[in-house]
């Protein structure tokens, strides 16, 4: 019984950890650029994608491909920010037209992104080995990939948060997060931190799915449920609350461990329905949107 | 503010041509168009009625998305979950009622598609902002889950059989559907509570500040709305001997209805129409020429459509085709309108 | 002005934002028939007490009274079928219907009594002429001067048929001679009845309509009473430097 209990604990605590690291860079994008992409669960894709060529062709192994992707998925987001969102915000009257219609946008960017993946590489799934071997932990057995996932998204996430938080790049981009207007007044160079920090958040997907590829197979389809996820999960913590979303994280895979456990077949269900509790009893999220 | 009733013989006359305007004319084209429709098939070849069942079942599903969507600014990205729920309602009642007559499975079907989008309504339409789209984006997708895990632990079977039903019956049932919704979609525009819907989607914290139940409203005419999406749903299903979860709930369906409602143009109701109609005929020739590029060069179109042309074709046509022809047909208001402008201001 | 009727109170009122007191345990009444000024420098918490009359936001603390009964946890649209009106600084008018469309929407629901379309239509007319909008009512509202767009937020504001009306703003950035047909159009409209709360940063336009003025700075109210006493309020003057009342 403890063992199971632990079993389950220490899931829902590796996939937490994806679960917040997913969420991070939607957070962050939604917070600041406010766009809610949609395809960022294929973001998420194309990072498990890197990661198994990167491994399976030239021998990389993760923890080196998630420093490898970063510059590739920098240039991803950096493009599709250029090439969809700016224009749209330029174009856009009203910030909740842009949101509108910047999430009908990224709605047909999920099935171009899908679409040239299965043209490239095939629907199928593909998987690699990496740190297979099993790990002891008070009887609880796990794949070292497990516990080397939960380090490393602990690592990033709060590598990242001090990020936002210390550093003067961070400030800046808070500080659109908080007001634009005073941000612009203040000096900030507004439009050139939109596409750095969406950029910032392509990475964070990346990341999460480098460090995935290492536990599951990926596939060109699997981008759909991490956007799902994801965006409970900001719900969950308030949308733009980057602390919320860290928490969020948690929580969903913990639930997520559990419903698993006794049955699997319902753990999407079981996240709507979190869903659904959170928009009945607090819309704005366990610790409420951000500027409000 | 002092209201001033005007004389009783003017307002019966002004009465009488309101209401030949509001019912009369549009219930009339309504006959006339199920009358048209439904003689076609004496005319033409059967795949040419098949065909026209699809651009049928577009037109439906883009104008059920158009008349919510398009006013309010509440974009639903999870019509195929209610098209689903259609699909199964009438998979299962036509197999526990066999004897049961089409448009009462349909009418039944629709229903239970409005049932859904109450409680997602209910859940999401009262908060103001992205929610209702988020909440729809997974919907399709949850319930093809959902769907499958009952299946496969509940009832043992994957999937279901139904009794196919006549091509050109198909076709009249559709066309009968499809212009009942091009009707409804039209009188809703016209009414208060069209007037009551744009204005939240131009400003939801103005219009509630002028007295209108916003949370009502949205969640009235969304649930009015996916009745028709379900209804369409159950009928198309009479096309196939076997439907299951993937079938149903094919997200595909959400991307295809979005981009016809904004290729077509959202603000005018001739819009979604346009855009089923092309989209319709294009999708079928890229489907079968070119279907491993299909949600390719179709995400492609819907991303291209939001940034360059929102106002979708009848957008365009509208704004500078039409004013000059309008202001043609209209010679003496132009003077009136010079005046104005010239005005005191 | 006798009556002692008080359409609108704030009784203590106070709204947080995030660890900062945007109002601040601000109590006020508006008096049946007066017409109240409202003045602070910039962010001294105006637009946001009029939020708290008109639903917008919730006061953390306190309570919004209207006609004697409390209206603090109250809907908007609620509020407006009660009586309260306003218009917005922003000028949030409904972009893409016409002139005509956006008084009608507000004299069909303004009242929530189910009116028929006629009468709301007819309404709508008299509205539009009352404010000197008629010539322009099937334009749309998008590519209206200033003037013109005030005169059809306060148009739509008064098609629900208010008690009370609160104007933020509504003559700034206009010339002088539009001032002066704004102060004029806001005087008709008390002649009907309609108790106004009044924010303006046009000090001249403020002290002449006013019956009473609250000054409100940093959230809080430092001084309230009539234009004269507000006019040589040391408290005042230091609060807006030198500004010429």
């Amino acid at each position: 019984m403890l063992v199971r209990l632990l079993d389950v604990l220490i899931a829902g605590l590796v996939m937490g950890g994806i679960y917040a690291l997913a969420a991070m860079g939607l957070n962050l994008q939604y917070g600041v650029v406010r766009v809610l992409n949609m395809a960022h669960g294929d973001f998420i894709m194309l990072g498990g994608f890197a990661a198994f060529w990167l491994f399976t062709l030239l021998g990389i192994n993760p923890l080196l491909a998630l420093v490898v992707s970063t510059p590739i998925m920098f240039a991803i987001g950096l493009l599709v920010h250029r090439l969809v969102y700016h224009p749209l915000r330029v174009k856009s009257k009203s910030i909740s037209a842009f949101e509108g219609y910047s999430i009908l946008a990224s709605y047909g960017l999920i099935f171009i992104l899908q679409n040239l993946v299965i043209v490239s590489w095939g629907g199928r799934l593909k998987a690699y080995s990496y740190l297979a071997s099993p790990v002891n932990i008070f009887g609880a057995i796990f794949a070292a990939n497990r516990l080397v996932a939960l380090l490393l998204t602990a690592v990033i996430s709060i590598g990242f948060y001090l990020f936002l938080s210390r550093t003067r790049t961070g400030k800046a981009i808070r500080a659109i997060a908080q007001d634009t207007e005073v941000a612009h007044l203040m000096g900030i160079n507004v439009d050139r931190l939109y596409g750095l920090t969406f950029g910032l958040g392509a990475v964070l997907a990346g990341m999460a799915g480098v460090i995935l590829s290492t536990m599951f197979p990926v596939s060109a389809t699997m981008g759909f449920s991490y956007t799902l996820i994801a965006v409970v999960v900001i719900v969950l913590g308030g949308l733009g609350n980057i602390l919320g979303g860290l928490v969020g994280g948690l929580v969903l895979g913990i639930v997520g461990a559990v419903v698993t456990d006794l049955q699997p077949g319902l753990v999407m269900v079981a996240f709507y329905v979190m869903f659904l509790v959170i928009l009945l009893l607090k819309p704005t999220g366990i610790f409420g949107k951000q500027g409000s | 503010m002092q209201f001033v009733p005007q004389p009783p013989h003017k307002l019966a006359r002004n009465s009488a041509v309101f209401a030949l305007q509001k019912w009369v004319l549009p219930i009339a084209a309504t006959a006339l168009s199920i009358g048209i429709f439904i003689a076609v098939p004496r005319f033409t070849a059967p795949y040419v009625i098949v065909l026209m069942t699809s651009i049928l079942m577009y037109v439906v599903l883009s104008v059920s998305w158009t008349v919510f969507c398009a006013p309010s600014q509440y974009f639903s990205l999870g019509i195929a979950a209610f098209f689903g729920v259609g699909i199964y309602t009438y998979a299962i009642l036509a197999h526990a009622l066999p004897s049961a007559p089409l448009p009462l499975l349909l009418i039944v079907a629709g229903i239970s598609s409005s049932i859904l989008a109450f409680f997602v309504g209910l859940t999401t339409l009262r908060i103001k902002g992205m929610y209702f789209a988020i909440f729809t984006f997974g919907l399709s997708e949850l319930l093809r889950h959902f769907v499958m895990w009952w299946e496969v632990n509940m009832t043992g079977t994957v999937g279901r059989w139904i009794a196919i039903v006549e091509d050109v019956i198909v076709y009249r049932y559709m066309a009968i559907l499809a212009v009942v919704t091009v009707l409804i979609a039209y009188l809703l525009r016209r009414s208060r509570y069209g007037l009551a819907l744009r204005s939240i989607g131009d400003g939801e914290s103005a219009s509630e500040h002028v007295g209108v139940n916003v949370s009502a409203v949205k969640i009235a005419v969304f649930t009015g709305s996916c009745f028709f999406t379900g209804a369409a749903g159950a009928l198309i299903a009479t096309r196939w001997t076997y439907i299951d979860a993937d079938f149903a709930f094919d997200p595909i369906r959400n991307m295809f209805t979005i981009m016809m409602s904004l290729f077509g143009g959202m603000d005018i109701l001739i819009g979604p129409i346009l855009g089923a109609v092309s989209i319709g005929t294009i999708s079928d020739v890229v489907l079968t020429r070119l279907p491993q590029f299909s949600r390719l060069l179709l995400g492609l179109l819907l991303v291209v459509v939001v940034i360059f042309i929102p106002q979708g074709l009848a957008g365009v046509f509208s704004s500078s085709v039409w004013r000059s022809l309008r202001a043609r047909l209209k010679k003496e208001d132009l003077g009136k309108g010079f005046h104005g402008r010239g005005g005191r201001e | 002005m006798a009556d002692t009727v008080k359409i609108v109170e704030g009784d203590h009122v106070t709204r947080m934002f995030g660890g900062l007191a945007a109002v601040s345990d601000v109590s006020f009444s508006l008096f049946e028939g007066e017409i109240l000024g409202l003045i602070g420098p910039n962010g001294a918490g105006k637009t946001t007490l009029f939020n708290l009359i008109s639903g917008a936001a919730s006061a953390t603390r306190g309570a919004i009274l209207f006609k004697g009964s409390e209206i603090t946890r109250m809907s908007v649209a609620r509020r407006c079928h009660l009586g309260i009106a306003r218009t917005f600084q922003t000028g949030k008018l409904f972009p893409s219907m016409t002139v005509n469309e956006n008084v009608l929407v507000a004299a069909l629901f303004g009242k929530g009594d189910g009116k028929t379309d006629a009468h709301a239509r007819q309404e709508t007319l008299e509205l539009l002429d009352f404010v000197g909008l008629s010539d322009k009512a099937n334009q749309p509202a998008k590519g209206l001067t200033l003037a013109a767009q005030r005169r059809l937020e306060i148009a739509r504001a008064l098609a629900t048929h208010p008690a009370v009306l609160l104007l933020d703003e509504v003559l700034a950035g206009l010339t002088p001679t539009e001032v002066a047909q704004g102060v004029d159009l806001i005087g008709r409209i008390r002649s009907r009845g309609i108790s106004i709360l009044i924010v303006e940063h046009i000090m001249k336009a403020v002290m002449g309509l006013s019956d009473r003025i609250v000054v409100l700075h940093h959230g809080e109210k430092i001084a309230e009473g009539s234009p004269a006493e507000i006019a040589s309020s040391r408290t005042v003057q230091d609060v807006y430097l030198g500004e010429t009342l």
